[in-house]
C-alpha cells in the first residue's frame, strides 16, 4: 500500500472523471457566489453553475484566466483581487508567483486546509516513489520566500513523516555536501534540475562515488527545468538509484503531475511520463491558438483547474507552459499525463535560479540607460555546473572612466528587477546582431553544459 | 486485483474534524487558534480522501470496492 495514498489516485477512468465533475460543479458553484472575479467573468460568457453538467461543457463553457487577468483582478481589488473566495480572516499564508519580473507577481491566499494541501501536493509523489517515514530527505529547493515552492517541501517531508534537511540557500554546494555527508544516511533528493547538476559535479570533484557515498538513497526528485535524456541517465548511474520529476507550480499549489516508480526514462528506453494528479487538479493541454484539447503525443499549454483549494483557486488558469499530452489509455494507465524533460514556454519567460525572468523585465532596466545601443543575453551552466547569466552589451561613446560605473549600476538594476545576477560584459555594436523585427536577445544554453 | 478507496478513513476524519470544531470554541485564543490549525488540516484531509463529496462519509464514488 502506498503511503498517504487514499485510493482516489486508483479510480477507474470513468470513477474518476465523475470526481472531477462533482469537484469541479462545487467549486464553480461556490465560485460564483463567493468571488466577484469569477462571478463577472462566468457572466461575461453568460455561463452559470448549473450549465457544467459535464466535463465536456466545463471545457467548452467556462472561460480560460490568464496571469493578466489576475493582474488586472488585483490592480482593482488589492491585494488578492476579487478571486479570494473566503474572509480575509481565513487566509493563513500569502503566496506569490516567483521572481520580480516586469510582469508583475499574481498574489494567492492560503488557509489552513490549503496549506495542508500544499503540503500534501508536495508528499504525495515523494511517497509515491520511495519516500517513507523516519527517512531522511535532502530538500535543496530555497525555502521560504513567498511561492508554493518555498513553504511547500517543507510542509511535505513532514506530512511524509521523513526528516527533513533542509541547508539555507545561501550555503555553498560543498557545505550543503558536508552537511549531507553528516546527516547520513540519506535517502531522498529534491532539487532543481540544475542544482542536481552542481551537486553531482561537486561531489564528484570532492573525491566521493555519489552511490558509494550515500547507497541508502531512494530516490532523486527534481522540478522546474528540462534536460538531456543522455544526463537522465548519468545520474541515475552515479547515484545508483532512479530519477523522478515533478510538475508544479504556485498556481498548481504544489505538484500537478510527477513521475512515478518507473522515474524519467520510460520503460522502452524513451522518455517517461509524469502522472497528472487528476483527482486533485484538472489538466487540460490545449492548442494555445484555438483553446482545443490536443491529441495524445501533441504539445499545447498546459491548463490547470485547482479542484479541492478553499481561498485563491484557479480555474482553466493557461499556463503558459508548452507540454507534450500523453493520454494514459496509450501506455495502459488510467491517469494521463505528459512526457518528462521537455517542458518549454509558449512565452520567452526564463526560469533562472527559481525566478521567473522575463525578456522584457531586463530590457526595462538595460535601456533605462540612455548609454546603452543594444545588448544580448545569454543563460548558461558554467564551471562547477553554477547557471550563470551573462549580459554583452554595447555602449553608446563614452568616457572610457565610465564604463565600469555603468556596468555595475546595470548589473545592479537588473538584480533588483529580477532577482538574479548577472554578469555585464562591454562588447562593440558590431559584435552584436541588428533586430529589425521582434528582438530576440537572450539565448538558453543551459542544457548544453549537463554533461557528467 | 481490486483497487481499493478506503472509505474508512472519512468518518473518523469526520469526527476529528467535530472535536476541533468543539476545541475552537473555547475561550483561550491561543488554544481556539490552534483548533482552528487543525480544523484546517482535517478539513484537507477529508478532502484529499474524497469526503468533500460524501458528507455522510461514503467514498466519492459511491462504492467501497472498485475492481
Amino acid at each position: 500500500m502506498l503511503a498517504l495514498s487514499t485510493g482516489l489516485e486508483n479510480l477507474e477512468r470513468d470513477r474518476l472523471e465523475q470526481l472531477q465533475l462533482e469537484r469541479l460543479s462545487a467549486l464553480v458553484e461556490r465560485v460564483y457566489r463567493d468571488s466577484g472575479y469569477y462571478r463577472r467573468l462566468m457572466d461575461s460568457e453568460n455561463v452559470k453553475p448549473g450549465d457544467i453538467t459535464s466535463l465536456d461543457a466545463f471545457r467548452d463553457r467556462f472561460p480560460f484566466s490568464t496571469k493578466q487577468l489576475f493582474l488586472d483582478d488585483q490592480q482593482t481589488c488589492p491585494p488578492f483581487g476579487e478571486r479570494l473566495s473566503v474572509p480575509r480572516e481565513k487566509v493563513a499564508l500569502i503566496n506569490l508567483t516567483g521572481g520580480t519580473s516586469g510582469q508583475g507577481q499574481e498574489a494567492y491566499g492560503r488557509t489552513q486546509a490549503d496549506v495542508h494541501t500544499l503540503g500534501y501536493l508536495h508528499a504525495f509523489p515523494w511517497a509515491r516513489v520511495g519516500l517513507r517515514p523516519g527517512h531522511t530527505m535532502l530538500n535543496c529547493v530555497p525555502t521560504g520566500g513567498m511561492t508554493t515552492g518555498g513553504w511547500g517541501p517543507s510542509e511535505g517531508i513532514r506530512i511524509a513523516g521523513a526528516t527533513g534537511l533542509t541547508p539555507p540557500p545561501a550555503l555553498s554546494t560543498e557545505a550543503k555536501i558536508e552537511l549531507m555527508l553528516r546527516f547520513r544516511p540519506i535517502h531522498f533528493i529534491y532539487a532543481s534540475t540544475n542544482f542536481m547538476h552542481r551537486l553531482t559535479e561537486a561531489l564528484v570533484s570532492m573525491g566521493h562515488e555519489p552511490r558509494e557515498a550515500f547507497p541508502d538513497l531512494a530516490g532523486v526528485f527534481i522540478a522546474a527545468e528540462g534536460y538531456p535524456d543522455a544526463w537522465a541517465e548519468r545520474v541515475q548511474d552515479l547515484w545508483g538509484c532512479t530519477l523522478h520529476e515533478g510538475y508544479g507550480s504556485t498556481q498548481c499549489v504544489g505538484f500537478a503531475a510527477a513521475t512515478g516508480t518507473s522515474g524519467v526514462i520510460g520503460s522502452n528506453g524513451q522518455r517517461g511520463v509524469m502522472d497528472f494528479f487528476e483527482w486533485m487538479t484538472f489538466c487540460e493541454v490545449v492548442n494555445p491558438e484555438t483553446g482545443l484539447q490536443v491529441e495524445s503525443g501533441e504539445e499545447g499549454e498546459l491548463v490547470v483547474t485547482n479542484l479541492t483549494i478553499e481561498a485563491s483557486p484557479v480555474i482553466r488558469f493557461r499556463t503558459g507552459d508548452r507540454v507534450r499530452f500523453v493520454d494514459g489509455r496509450t501506455i495502459g494507465q488510467t491517469l494521463h499525463g505528459m512526457e518528462c524533460g521537455g517542458i518549454g514556454r509558449f512565452d520567452d519567460m526564463m526560469k533562472i535560479r527559481g525566478n521567473n525572468v522575463w525578456p522584457d523585465a531586463v530590457d526595462a532596466s538595460v535601456f533605462s540607460f540612455p548609454e546603452v545601443a543594444e545588448y544580448v543575453g545569454r543563460v548558461f551552466t558554467g564551471a562547477g555546473g553554477r547557471t550563470e547569466c551573462e549580459l554583452s552589451i554595447a555602449l553608446r561613446d563614452i568616457e572610457e572612466s565610465r564604463r565600469e560605473t555603468i556596468g555595475d549600476a546595470i548589473s545592479n538594476a537588473v538584480k533588483v528587477q529580477t532577482n538574479v545576477s548577472m554578469k555585464v560584459v562591454f562588447v562593440e555594436r558590431s559584435d552584436l546582431p541588428e533586430f529589425t523585427y521582434k528582438a530576440r536577445r537572450w539565448n538558453d544554453e543551459r542544457q548544453q553544459g549537463y554533461r557528467l | 486485483m481490486k483497487d481499493i478507496v478506503r472509505p474508512e478513513i472519512v468518518p473518523i476524519l469526520r469526527e476529528m474534524e467535530r472535536l476541533a470544531e468543539e476545541l475552537s470554541r473555547g475561550a483561550d485564543p491561543l488554544l481556539r487558534s490552534q483548533a482552528e490549525f487543525l480544523h484546517g488540516r482535517i478539513v484537507a484531509m477529508v478532502a484529499i480522501a474524497g469526503g468533500d463529496l460524501n458528507p455522510g462519509g461514503e467514498p466519492a464514488s459511491g462504492e467501497r470496492e472498485l475492481s
